[in-house]
């Protein structure tokens, strides 16, 4: 029963707006003037020698063998007026990442107060930086994806109201968007049960003046990351050992608040741009820390080709000293073996450290994820090896050899499951809040082969200052389109 | 300078003959035009790509407009987006995707060919479009000559 809710959880989102949709086509094709529209990108690629991985979020990856499937989507919409300043538009993207499964992705009534208002009522997304709007439409900008730094496939719808609104200085064109929402949106599918990223609000301003653009966008949310099942050995080993109170409420993401913010310059020229954005993301008071990513774009434009090199870097800081030392206290008083958790966070960075620069959320549910699944399970064995899988696909090996010895060396108490999982989240979240710096430099090119459709092609490095597990090449290849 | 001036005097010869040729061939130009109960009598080029970059929502006399496009590929089209959009198909379709897929804006409605065109336009004081100057007739007027 556990499991079926699970799987209703993961594809509520699938099955509460697949019932919406026979209701919005009714609606629509009342209406007389229907307009669709759609995009695509149908591209696939590998990496450059068999141990390596290149990360999108959320563990879609590419590996050393061609697939379609990473940065595969389709995505179509329908826009129906209202009234003369009203809108219904539905736009469902189908990701091959996905099993090309469909999911409503914008979902929204327009309303036009003024001229220059706009509200938008419903689904839709968060206008973190230059690119957030329209991440999925490749067609629109002039890499194969924006740069994984900053910007994370999916995970970025919100319900709730934005509003845009336009006013101009002379030449200088402004754009004023507002969006405060919740996403309940859970991309990591069965090991969380619940993810809530809520009190969201964002304002982003755009001033365009004739070649120049420039951005700024700042907000804040608090976070909550599946602690149903996770409750209630908590609290049993609350009563157990005190110390684990503080230990739990530094590793728990419960009502966490986080901020963003990100500034954006884009210098247009007809045949020369270059375009650069910068990062901050703090994901509250747990052990996901706080990320800095940025990164600078140049592209020269001949003809139909446009060639492109891309240099982004990304610096993961948090302070998780608390973190260990609670962990290594409550180790400690039950008479387990103490954590060094720093050097298992070390030799694990690596791979973390890599889906932290893809994502920050990525990683945040990545560790959580390993919190999560490790207290599912009825023996210890199946404890420990739940938290060595959860740990290992997490932030890699080391997490989980630690987590697993001491399942053994302890044995199967309701205090052992706790402390293995919580070791285990901690061993996650330390290693993911590992120091680290991640680059990559990508070269491109684009063709633009018709008027709606271009032909791109791109190679990635990245590379981080740990060791080589996080190294990776990545060529990848595909067309794009708008029809 | 000399030599400068008669580069220019070739220039412009050059363009006179190509414009001559492409009148002879066409035996005319292309005409933005709203109806004739539209209260406004001209536009200039900046207000009329405006207009048909979703930028501006009205009328120099507040009304509202909207732009009608002619359908993709009519020579009519090509020129207007020559001459007054400045930017190539290209360049259009990824200002537009930025717009489209994000709830920002809608690109002007494509609807047939000029007399289509000049048929809407002239039922409908709220309407802005571009014909043939030979399909012009008493329910539409002429706001820009391009």
């Amino acid at each position: 029963m556990n499991q079926l809710l699970k799987i209703h959880s993961k594809y509520n989102r699938h099955i509460k707006y697949a019932l919406a949709v026979p209701v919005l086509l009714v609606s629509i094709s009342a209406a007389s003037e229907v307009k669709w529209s759609g995009f695509a990108t149908i591209a696939g690629g590998q990496t450059t020698s068999s141990d390596e991985t290149y990360d999108l979020g959320f563990g879609n990856a590419y590996d050393d063998r061609y697939s379609f499937n990473p940065d595969s989507l389709f995505g179509l919409q329908a826009s129906a007026p209202l009234s003369d300043s009203a809108m219904a538009t539905a736009q469902v993207i189908s990701r091959g990442s996905d099993d090309w499964n469909t999911a409503f992705e914008w979902a929204y009534l327009a309303f036009d107060v003024t001229d220059n208002w706009r509200l938008l009522l419903g689904r839709q997304r968060n206008p973190a930086g230059l690119y957030s709007d329209f991440t999925d439409v490749s067609y629109a900008y002039h890499w194969l994806r924006a740069p994984t730094e900053i910007y994370s496939p999916s995970f970025d719808s919100y319900d709730g109201i934005g509003s845009l609104y336009n006013f101009s200085f002379g030449e200088v064109e402004n754009l004023l968007h507002v969006l405060v929402g919740r996403s309940k949106d859970n991309p990591f599918g069965d090991n969380i049960t619940d993810l809530d990223l809520y009190n969201h609000w964002i304002a982003a301003y755009t001033m365009t003046w004739n070649w120049l653009t420039a951005r700024a966008s700042y907000g804040e949310r608090r976070l909550t990351v599946g602690v149903d099942d996770i409750d209630t050995p908590v609290s049993d080993a609350n009563d157990i050992d005190p110390a684990f109170v503080a230990l739990t409420d530094s590793v728990m993401v419960f009502e966490d608040k986080g901020d963003f913010s990100t500034v954006s310059l884009r210098v247009d020229f007809d045949s020369v741009f270059v375009v650069t954005e910068f990062n901050n993301s703090n994901l509250g008071d747990n052990f996901l820390g706080e990320s800095d990513s940025w990164y600078v774009s140049a592209g020269w434009r001949i003809a139909e080709w446009t060639v492109h090199l891309t240099y982004a870097a990304s610096e993961n800081k948090v302070d998780n000293a608390d973190e260990i030392a609670a962990a290594n206290a409550v180790v400690a008083a039950l008479g387990g073996p103490v954590f060094t958790l720093e050097a298992d966070a070390a030799a694990a960075a690596g791979a973390a450290g890599l889906a932290f620069s893809t994502s920050p959320e990525a990683a945040a549910v990545g560790g959580l994820a390993a919190h999560d699944a490790a207290v599912l399970g009825g023996d210890a064995a199946a404890q420990g090896a739940a938290a060595a899988a959860a740990v290992t696909a997490a932030s890699g090996a080391a997490g989980a050899d630690a987590a697993a010895a001491f399942v053994a060396a302890a044995g199967p108490t309701i205090a052992t499951y706790t402390v293995a999982a919580t070791a285990a989240g901690t061993a996650a979240g330390a290693s993911n809040g590992q120091e680290s710096d991640t680059e990559s430099i990508t070269v491109g090119a684009r063709w633009d082969f018709s008027a709606s459709s271009a032909f791109q092609i791109e190679y990635t490095s990245v590379s981080d200052n740990l060791d080589s597990t996080g190294d990776v090449g990545l060529f990848s290849a595909g067309i794009v389109a708008v029809f | 300078m000399k030599k400068r001036h008669i580069h220019n005097l070739f220039i412009s010869s050059f363009s006179l003959l190509s414009l001559v040729l492409a009148s002879t061939l066409s035996l005319a130009g292309v005409v933005v035009v709203v109806s004739t109960s539209n209260a406004n009598t001209e536009l200039d080029e900046k207000q009329i790509y405006n207009i048909y970059m979703g930028k501006s929502k009205s009328f120099p006399d507040g009304e509202k407009v909207l732009p009608i496009d002619q359908k993709k590929g009519s020579a009519n089209r090509e020129a207007f987006r020559e001459s007054i959009l400045q930017k190539s198909s290209s360049q259009l379709n990824t200002y537009w995707s930025r717009l489209i897929f994000t709830g920002k804006g809608t690109p002007p409605q494509e609807s047939g060919n000029a007399s289509v065109v000049k048929d809407l336009v002239g039922k409908n004081p709220n309407l802005i479009g571009y014909i043939d100057s030979s399909d012009v007739d008493s329910s539409v007027k002429v706001l820009y000559e391009l």
